[in-house]
């Protein structure tokens, strides 16, 4: 039960954190801290839905996992990466018109890494996995 | 590949729910196999036509490719 309450805190933190970077006159808002802002609000929001339909999942007693779930899941990660790649390499060749790696970079390309995935399941859910 | 699963479902009067549970699967698994949207695994084909006690063949449908 202790992780259906996890990651909705946690969701809501990322958020909030997100948010913090979006709307905080604090925060230097060049176009890195926008873009990282605008990707960790969706992430929590993902993460809020996800751990909240977890939570009323498991209350309603159905299972957390069946083959269905594991193949989306399966289906966009290999998606996430493979795309995540790409734009990673087109953000260092576009930061410095020369391939060069740095952690500004490594945080912003995880981030698109992880909301590739949540377009991706999104995607499959609307179009299905009839060809799998 | 096509399947009368919904058809099959509401003759015996049961709900997605219910026959999700039946087969240990979520209830969006059932959605989108009445939807057509996912062709399941042998053994989830095997458990679902076992409740609606007929065999495979006559849950799921398969069409053979259009040759060119």
């Amino acid at each position: 039960m202790k992780r259906y309450i996890i990651l909705p805190w946690l969701s809501l933190f990322i958020l909030a954190d997100g948010l913090y970077m979006l709307l905080s006159p604090m925060v230097k808002n060049t176009w890195t801290d926008l873009v990282q802002g605008i990707l960790m609000s969706i992430i929590g929001l993902f993460g809020l839905y996800q751990g909240v339909s977890a939570g009323w999942s498991a209350w309603k007693g159905d299972p957390l996992k069946d083959e269905l779930t594991r193949k989306i899941r399966i289906k966009a990660s290999s998606i996430s990466f493979y795309i995540s790649i790409w734009v990673w390499i087109g953000l260092m060749f576009a930061e410095n018109n020369q391939v060069r790696f740095h952690s500004g970079i490594l945080g912003t390309g995880l981030l698109i890494m992880i909301c590739v995935y949540i377009i991706s399941s999104v995607v499959i859910r609307i179009r299905g996995l009839r060809d799998e | 590949m096509n399947n009368r699963i919904r058809e099959l479902r509401l003759r015996l009067d049961i709900t997605q729910d219910e026959l999700a549970r039946r087969v240990g699967v979520r209830r969006e698994t059932i959605v989108f196999l009445e939807k057509n949207k996912y062709n399941p695994s042998l053994k989830l084909a095997h458990d679902i036509s076992r409740v609606f006690r007929t065999a495979i063949e006559e849950v799921f449908i398969f069409e053979e490719p259009e040759s060119s």
